[in-house]
This record gives C-alpha cells, sequence and structure tokens, in this order.
C-alpha cells in the first residue's frame, strides 16, 4: 500500500456534506463508531462536568444559597427560600451523578477506545455484530435524550441512586423522574449490546495464531467488564422498570405501607451498581496495562497473574453490593458482605504490583500518558485503600453518606477510571486521528488535573470523617475553610481539561502528522497506518511475537536506533 | 457425529466455501427425539399439577398434612427436569459446543448469588438483635429476655447499654447518685464543635449568623431574614439515607 | 451466474449463502451468532432473575398471602397455558429440523403453529385470567379492590403474579412478532435452508427461553400452595 497516509483511511470523506454525515450515520466501521462514542462521551463529560462546578460553587459558602441574587443565584433562581434552593441543589447532583455514572464513566473506555482497537488488537476486521454496534450507539444517545429531556424539564431529586420512597412519591411533577429512569433503562440497553459484541469478537475472530495469551492486557480488561456488562445490567433493568411501575401505578413493592420493602429496591440497584464500577474500573486498568508496558518499553511483569486478576474482579465483584447497603440492611447480611468486601482488594493489589514492577528497570518515556498512568496509580491506590474502611463495617457506620464515601468514590472513579481513560485517549489519539497533539501541552494538563483533582477530593476525606454528610447544600461553619478549599481545586481541575481541550482541538487543526508508531509499541494496532484504513489491515496479520515482548523484537515502523534491543546476556540466558 | 476440530478458520479455504460439504456439524435431531422430549415433557407437567392437587386432597380427604417444603421440592425438582430437557434437547446445548453452556450457567450463577444474599439480608432481619436484646414482639407486651440482678427483674427489651445503666441505678440506689458517678467517668464533655471535631447536636448553630469576620458576610444586615428562613428549613431537613 | 446457467432452474437464495465481510466463513458467523444470542439469553434470564427473586422475597415475608393468592389461580388454565407453550417449542425445534432437511413448506406451516400457540397462550391468559381477575378487584397495590381477600397482604401477591406474568407476556408478544419476521424471511425471500437458517436459530433460541422461563414460573405462581 502506499504511503500516502490518508489513502483510504476511515477518516477520508467519501463525498460532499451530507453525503459524509450519512456516511457517519449509517456507519458500520467500528472505529467510527468508536469515534462517535468518543465525542458524545466527552460531550456529556463536560454537562456532567459543569453540573459539578455548580456544586462546587453552591458549597463554597453554605450560606449563600442559589437564588439569593448573585451570578451563580440568577443562572439557577427558580424560586424564593430556602427549601426552593434545597430543591435545585438536589437535581444538580443527581444530574452530575446520573450522567455521569450512566452516560460517561461507562461508555467511556469500552465504548470509545474498546470499540476501536478491541477488533484491531485481535486481528480482527470488524466487531462479531457490526450493525448491533451502531444500534447500541443510536441507543446511547437516545438513553441520553430522555436524560437531557429530564434535566432540561427541571431534573430530578432523588440523587442518582433513585432510592425508593424519594423516587417514587416525591416530585409532584412526575414526568421528569420517569424519563430520567427510562433513560437509565434504555442505556442499559447499549452496555448490554457493547458487551456482547465484544465476547463474540475476543472468541470467534481473533486472528489465526492469536492465542488467549498472546492478547494485549486491554483485551483482557475488556472482555473481562464486558461479561459483567452482560450478567449485571439486565438486573438494573428489571430494577428500572419495576420502579416504573411502582411509581406510575404504585403496585406496592417497595412501598411499606402497602407490604412492600425499600430495602429490597436498594438490593436490586446495587447488584447492578456495584458491579458497575468495575465495568468502569476494568477497561481503565487495561490501559493501565498498555501505557506503562509500552512507555516503559518492558515486558509486562506477571502477565498472566494480570489476566487471571481481571477475570478474578469478575467474579468477586457479584459477591459485595451488600455493602452499600451497611446501614440499611440486616445485620447478619452486613457481617457477610463486609467480609466478602474484602477479598475483592486481592485481585486489584496483584495487578497494582504487577505494574510497578513492570516500570522497575524500564526505559521510562516522560509524556503524556506515562504520567497519566502514574498519577492512576497514586491516586487509584489513595482510593482503594479509603475503600478499606468504608468496607469494614464498624467504621462504616460512621462513614456512610459522609463526604469521606464521596472522596473515595471520585478518587476510584475519577482517580481512576477517567484518568486512564484521558491517558488512554492521549496514548492512542496519534493513532485514531493521525496527528499527533502537543506533548508540552499534554503534560501541563495532566499536571493541572493531577493537583486540581487532589486539592478538590483529598480535603473531602477529612470533612467526611468529621462529619460533613453528602448530599447536603449546606453545611456548619466549621467546614468552610475545607469546601473553599475544595472548591479552589475543582477550579485547578476545569482549568486541566480545558487545557486538554485546547490541545487536542490545536492537534486537530494543525497537529503533526502522525506516524504509525510513535511510542514503539507492539501490538497490532501499532502495524498499521495512523489513521487506520476502512479493512483495518491489508492482509490477515501473521503473529510474530506477543504484545509486549520489547527485548527481543524491534517495534514496528520505528528505527531500530530509538528502541534498542537490550544486548544479549552472558551465557545465553533468556531475558 | 462429530464437529471439525476448527470450523471457524480452514487455512486452505479460509472463505470456507466447501465447508458445507461436511455439514459445518451441524447436528439434526431426530424427530423421534424430538417427539420423544415433547411427550416426558408434557407427562411431567400432567405429573406436577397432579403432585400439588394430591396434596391437597390428601390434606381434605385423608387428614395427612404434607409439609410445605415437600410441596416446594417436588413441584421445583419437576421444573428443573423440564427445563433442563428443553435447554438439553429443544435449545440443542447437549449438541453445541461448552462455551454456551458455560455462558448459560454463569448466568444461573450470578442469580443464584443475587437470590440468596438478598433473602439472606431480608429473611435475617432483626435476628442478631432479638439475640442481644430479647424477642421483639409487636404491641410492646414484652416476654423477652429475663435478666435480674440480686433477685430484682429489670426491664426486658431494652438494649444492653439501657440494661446495664439501670443495673447500677438499682445498686447505688438514685439516679441522682448515678449521675455524679458517671460524671467522674465520663469526664469534662465539651458541646461545642471545635476546628478538629465536629460534634452533633440538634437545632440550628448559635450564633451561626450573628458571628462577623473581616471581610465576610459583610451583608450580614441583608440577609438576615433569609438566614432566618434558612435555619428553619435546615433544622427541618430530614438526613438523606 | 453466466449465460451458461441461464437454463437452469434459478439457486435458492441459501445455496451460497452470504457472510458478513469480517467473518472469514459462513461457519464461523453462525457459530458467532449463537453465543451472541446465548449471551442475550443469559440477560433475558437475568431480567427475569429479578422478578423471581422479588417473587422468593415476598414469599419468604408473607407466606399466607402468597399461599391464599394462588388459591385464586386456576391450575386448569396454567396447565392449559404450559402445554401450549410446550408445544410451540416442540413446533419451534421441528422448524429447525425442517430449515435443516429443506422441507420448506413444513419449515412455514410450523413457523405459523408457533405462532399460533404463542397467540392460544396470550389470549388465554388475557381474556380467560386477567380481565376476570381485574374486573373482581383482584389488582395490584394501589388497585387492589377484591371485598373477600382472606389475608392482610394480598395485593402484594398481585403485584408479583402481575408484573411476572406480565413481563413474560410481553417477551411472548415480541417472541411472535421475531417468527412473524422469520416466516416472512422464508416465505417472501425464501432464504433459509440447510446451508442458512441461522434466522431460524436464532429466533428459535429466543423462543424456548420463553418458554423455559414459563415452566418455572407456572409451578411457583399456581403450584406452590
Amino acid at each position: 500500500m502506499s504511503d500516502h497516509a490518508h489513502q483510504g483511511s476511515y477518516l477520508t470523506p467519501s463525498g460532499g456534506f451530507w453525503s459524509v454525515i450519512w456516511d457517519w450515520a449509517t456507519t458500520i466501521d467500528h472505529k467510527k463508531i468508536g469515534v462517535m462514542y468518543l465525542f458524545t462521551i466527552l460531550f456529556m463529560f463536560f454537562l456532567g462536568g459543569m453540573a459539578a462546578i455548580a456544586i462546587r460553587l453552591e458549597l463554597a459558602d453554605p450560606v449563600r444559597v442559589l437564588s439569593d441574587g448573585t451570578v451563580t443565584g440568577q443562572l439557577f433562581a427558580f424560586g424564593d427560600g430556602v427549601g426552593a434552593n434545597n430543591t435545585i441543589y438536589n437535581r444538580i447532583f443527581t444530574l452530575h451523578g446520573a450522567i455521569m455514572v450512566f452516560m460517561v464513566i461507562i461508555p467511556s473506555v469500552p465504548a470509545s477506545l474498546g470499540n476501536f482497537f478491541l477488533p484491531i488488537m485481535v486481528g480482527a476486521k470488524d466487531v462479531a455484530f457490526p450493525r448491533l454496534n451502531l444500534l447500541s450507539w443510536y441507543i446511547y444517545v437516545g438513553g441520553s435524550i430522555f436524560a437531557v429531556l429530564s434535566i432540561v424539564g427541571g431534573g430530578v431529586e432523588t440523587g442518582w441512586t433513585f432510592y425508593t420512597p424519594y423516587s417514587t412519591t416525591t416530585d409532584p411533577n412526575h414526568w421528569q423522574v420517569v424519563f430520567m429512569i427510562m433513560a437509565v433503562f434504555v442505556l442499559g440497553f447499549s452496555s448490554i449490546l457493547t458487551g456482547l459484541n465484544f465476547i463474540v469478537t475476543v472468541h470467534k475472530l481473533r486472528a489465526p495464531g492469536m492465542g488467549w495469551f498472546d492478547m494485549p492486557l486491554f483485551v483482557w480488561a475488556i472482555y473481562s467488564s464486558a461479561i459483567i456488562q452482560v450478567l449485571a445490567t439486565p438486573v438494573i433493568g428489571i430494577t428500572t422498570l419495576l420502579l416504573i411501575f411502582e411509581r406510575l401505578f404504585h403496585v406496592g413493592i417497595f412501598d411499606p405501607s402497602m407490604g412492600g420493602d425499600p430495602v429490597l429496591f436498594q438490593h436490586f440497584f446495587w447488584f447492578y451498581s456495584h458491579p458497575v464500577v468495575y465495568i468502569m474500573i476494568l477497561p481503565g486498568m487495561g490501559i493501565i496495562s498498555e501505557l506503562i508496558a509500552v512507555h516503559s518499553h518492558k515486558q509486562i511483569f506477571g502477565y498472566r497473574a494480570i489476566a487471571f486478576a481481571s477475570l478474578g474482579i469478575t467474579a468477586v465483584s457479584f459477591l459485595v453490593w451488600g455493602h452499600h447497603l451497611f446501614t440499611s440492611e440486616g445485620e447478619l447480611a452486613a457481617a457477610v458482605f463486609s467480609a466478602l468486601t474484602f477479598l475483592v482488594a486481592i485481585p486489584t493489589a496483584i495487578k497494582m504490583f504487577n505494574w510497578i514492577a513492570t516500570l522497575y528497570k524500564g526505559s521510562i518515556a516522560i509524556n503524556t500518558p506515562m504520567l497519566y498512568a502514574l498519577a492512576f496509580l497514586f491516586l487509584f491506590s489513595i482510593g482503594g485503600l479509603t475503600g478499606l474502611p468504608l468496607g469494614a463495617l464498624a467504621t462504616d457506620l460512621h462513614l456512610h453518606d459522609s463526604y469521606f464515601v464521596v472522596a473515595h468514590f471520585h478518587y476510584v472513579m475519577m482517580g481512576g477510571a477517567i484518568i486512564a481513560f484521558i491517558g488512554g485517549i492521549h496514548h492512542w489519539w496519534p493513532k485514531m486521528f493521525g496527528r499527533m497533539y502537543n506533548e508540552t501541552g499534554g503534560m501541563i494538563g495532566c499536571a493541572l488535573v493531577f493537583i486540581g483533582f487532589n486539592v478538590t477530593f483529598f480535603t473531602q476525606f477529612f470533612l467526611g470523617v468529621r462529619g460533613m454528610p453528602r448530599r447536603y447544600a449546606t453545611y456548619v461553619d466549621e467546614f468552610q475553610m475545607l469546601h473553599d478549599i475544595s472548591t479552589v481545586g475543582s477550579w485547578i481541575l476545569l482549568a486541566g481539561f480545558l487545557v486538554h481541550l485546547a490541545v487536542f482541538v490545536h492537534s486537530l487543526v494543525a497537529g503533526k502528522k502522525a506516524p504509525p508508531n510513535p511510542w514503539g509499541g507492539l501490538s497490532l494496532e501499532w502495524e498499521i497506518e495512523s489513521p487506520p484504513t476502512t479493512h483495518n489491515f491489508h492482509h490477515e496479520p501473521i503473529i510474530k511475537h506477543g504484545p509486549y515482548d520489547f527485548e527481543d523484537n524491534v517495534p514496528p515502523h520505528c528505527d531500530p536506533e530509538d528502541f534498542p534491543l537490550p544486548p544479549p546476556i552472558e551465557g545465553g540466558a533468556s531475558h | 457425529m462429530t464437529e471439525q476440530t476448527n470450523t471457524a478458520f480452514d487455512s486452505m479455504d479460509p472463505h470456507g466455501f466447501h465447508a458445507h460439504d461436511a455439514h459445518e456439524g451441524h447436528h439434526v435431531v431426530s424427530l423421534r427425539m424430538l417427539v420423544g422430549v415433547l411427550t416426558v415433557l408434557l407427562a411431567f407437567t400432567v405429573l406436577t399439577v397432579a403432585a400439588s392437587r394430591a396434596e391437597v386432597w390428601f390434606g381434605e380427604a385423608m387428614g395427612i398434612v404434607i409439609p410445605q417444603w415437600v410441596n416446594v421440592a417436588v413441584a421445583m425438582s419437576i421444573a428443573v427436569v423440564k427445563g433442563t430437557l428443553v435447554l438439553m434437547f429443544f435449545m440443542q446445548l447437549y449438541y453445541d459446543k461448552p462455551l454456551n453452556t458455560i455462558i448459560f450457567s454463569s448466568c444461573l450463577f450470578a442469580f443464584a448469588l443475587f437470590l440468596g444474599l438478598t433473602a439472606l439480608d431480608l429473611g435475617s432481619r432483626g435476628s442478631i438483635y432479638s439475640w442481644k436484646s430479647g424477642e421483639i414482639i409487636a404491641g410492646g407486651n414484652s416476654v423477652g429476655l429475663v435478666r435480674s440482678v440480686d433477685g430484682i427483674a429489670m426491664s426486658q427489651n431494652v438494649p444492653i447499654q439501657v440494661w446495664a445503666k439501670e443495673v447500677e441505678i438499682n445498686e447505688l440506689g438514685s439516679v441522682e447518685a448515678f449521675e455524679i458517678e458517671a460524671a467522674h467517668h465520663r469526664g469534662h464533655v465539651d458541646t461545642a464543635s471545635t476546628a478538629d471535631v465536629s460534634r452533633p447536636r440538634a437545632g440550628a448553630t448559635p450564633g451561626l449568623f450573628d458571628a462577623t469576620e473581616p471581610g465576610s458576610h459583610e451583608d450580614d444586615a441583608e440577609h438576615g431574614d433569609e438566614a432566618e428562613q434558612g435555619e428553619e428549613e435546615h433544622a427541618d431537613d430530614t438526613s438523606d439515607h | 451466474m453466466t449465460t451458461i446457467d441461464a437454463g437452469k432452474a434459478k439457486e435458492p437464495a441459501w445455496e451460497h449463502p452470504p457472510h458478513a465481510e469480517h467473518f472469514r466463513s459462513h461457519a464461523e458467523e453462525f457459530d458467532a451468532c449463537k453465543i451472541g444470542m446465548w449471551l442475550f439469553l443469559t440477560t433475558e434470564v437475568l431480567l427475569f432473575s429479578g422478578l423471581f427473586c422479588m417473587y422468593a422475597i415476598f414469599r419468604m415475608m408473607y407466606p399466607e398471602a402468597f399461599a391464599a393468592g394462588s388459591h385464586h389461580l386456576n391450575s386448569t388454565l396454567g396447565m392449559v397455558n404450559t402445554i401450549v407453550l410446550l408445544l410451540s417449542s416442540f413446533t419451534m425445534a421441528m422448524c429447525i429440523r425442517c430449515a435443516q432437511l429443506n422441507k420448506q413448506g413444513w419449515l412455514k406451516i410450523n413457523l405459523l403453529l408457533t405462532v399460533a400457540f404463542g397467540g392460544i397462550f396470550l389470549f388465554v391468559k388475557i381474556v380467560f385470567e386477567y380481565m376476570p381477575k381485574w374486573a373482581l378487584g383482584k389488582r395490584p397495590g394501589y388497585l387492589f379492590e377484591y371485598p373477600y381477600a382472606e389475608t392482610n397482604h394480598e395485593q402484594i401477591w398481585w403485584s408479583v403474579y402481575y408484573c411476572a406474568t406480565g413481563v413474560h407476556g410481553f417477551h411472548v408478544l415480541v417472541g411472535m412478532i421475531l417468527i412473524l419476521w422469520v416466516f416472512w424471511g422464508a416465505s417472501v425471500k425464501k432464504k433459509y435452508g440447510p446451508k442458512h437458517y441461522t434466522g431460524v436459530e436464532i429466533v428459535g433460541l429466543y423462543w424456548h427461553l420463553v418458554d423455559l422461563i414459563w415452566i418455572f414460573l407456572f409451578p411457583l405462581l399456581y403450584l406452590i400452595h
């Protein structure tokens, strides 16, 4: 094939403006679908992020509520009195939670980077069911539209967890609640179809010669996460369906006055929503495996351990949902769940140690993806360790529904999943769009995000231990300073994301053309052009080496002087 | 019948144009087998209905009461057998690659976890509490755990701390004596929160809206009314579970 | 086809079945579709598992209400419905067999029989079970109006009954629509035959699952006192 990088690349427009729109709207190319997901998800991330900024603005000063005539008040002036403003605050944090959980983090890595790279990494031309893939994107958009309609109609006060009886009885304007619940129901199908596609692709469409243990760890992570998607998501489907029945027809299954049980709703909800956090983090961990191995140019330490740890996390994730219900469930069950919760730390820790061991004696490149990987190791460790006092029943009774929980889950979800996601976007940006991004800008953005994130959320651990409850719009004077620090941190975080946005826009408009293999990776995506052609490979890929065999192989399309092989060891011992 | 070991890919015939020559390993279930399975299924259906009616009849006509778990066990076992037949022969899991069976079993495993742990919780409510502090009976006519010290029965059905307090009050003779004694053990208690320790209290924070520090709350006078409204609202705010 | 072939009868569409380009062979596509369908079936089972769990929990909490409630259900009608669904499962399995043996006529007949059985199931359920009960006031939750209830929590029983059988009935309806789609493919486009019957297989698996769910729902609702 010629060296005209854009000839026949999947991004090459096929004709005039409307034909390009039609081409993208009806595409079954996994790469285009991945890119569409990426931009939709980043847009929803922006929306959820604006809600977060609003939350932090409100919390910067407990007396100043949202409609007292200040600038923030003008934006959200819906009524007089603090009662109305608590309502607005409830709606804003529900918006933030629902968008971030259901519309951003759950689809983030699998649907965008997973869709783009999983088929290429296993040597396939596309996913197993490309039309289902496109359908899943349309379902995602449809569900998001339901959510946006609900928000535009005034929003929902129930919190993203939709606990009964709030979600079944409060909010007299009830169509917004039903719409938001329907959004969750619809988005579940998108997740199921994506997961289903990935499982079948990994089983059936691997290139000949690519065994299970020749696949990059990103594929293992997406596969494990897809298993959870298929097994857990239908339960939120039935939960939201029953919630809609309860709300519209008052069938009474969650209403104690009719004999129903609100804790039953919590069990139903968290049976999905706990595994969902592993759907969020497993693909992120897969990205970290890639980033660390490639950017330290070293064989990953303990490939099989990491692969089986991913499956282990999948299995254990279904055992622990009751730890979200410690204060509302029976004590025997709480004790059982507390004991089970500690199990999940084991496979996670195995991975963390293996990544650190991979870095050891590696030739570490300092660039944005590597900085994000290092940030992940630090931030996710904090998030995981702070999960321990929450998993221990006794301490959780103090910390439940406090800011400690808020800080913990932001450390794992944002400091873990989103950090890994952004690192992955930077790592694969040259491959996806054929342009390099400005490395200095990327690193500045990473620094701002890292600093801003820690300033925002580290303080919240202290707030939580000292008793600040979550989802409260006001608080006592004693918490003022910590809240102010946290709000300033949120602005630094926003600045970091804006820097990234600027870097990406600049890259698309005026970035340097990207070589096929800027980082010296060995997995299959680095053997093809940047950006790839529509059919990915020109001929069936021949698997000659493992995805991390840096000691024995010069990366494709790379100058051997840039990535020299280590000298052979005396005596012929293997590395 | 055996499936080819690699029906998916034959390097001599990558597009599978000649694969159909070997019937691609698809098993055709014989008509006899299908009819046989159907007959068994119908028989079991009749059997399960008959069993449940027989149980009622035994109870009414002959006075033999069969315990409920027998009814459940019989009905569910027959259902499991019927379900397995449908899975294996109508859905052809028996003839299929084991991956599909593994996929279906994993969902049964997830279901079992869901049902098992939820039932563990919702079925064992109050079990530990009643062990600690006596039987809980609706309507307040407590029988409960009998606790007595020195021959004097203490209040039933109270948490153990309250019971211990009562024992001590009884020993010391009066509530006042108890309070004096307690002050020695509890030490001086600060009721106000400090910068390091947050102590919960009821009602509004005294002086919350009175304090003025340099540079902040400059417009307190204007906000006075709204602040008072805020106080009332905040006190009414039910906590979020 | 060249002009030499023009005189021969047109080959049926399934003789050289097309397969999507990213699959290496038709066999691979068939296997992949089957795995994909089994994954989808697991999601359906887990959807119903929520309903079964709800049933189990409320039965545990209110055994008398459930015992009394199930007396209101006519187990003969339930048995008839079960038999109807089992027969429909049989005819669906026969559809696969007919496609594999190129019995196009029987294929279409069995497809229509399956739809007919599904229709009978829904008819019996709606006309002989739902409507009389609703008229008497045996309704879920807040809508409950039955004056002769023997136990305190009967409305929960009815909620469980209507939710479980309602969601199942909806799946029966969806299954019937899918079978009619297959029928259209078989009769109008004539695309199913021994070398290509993926659509029949996939829809068949869905229909069998609908039957499987009812096999468990029937004793739990009708037969356990």
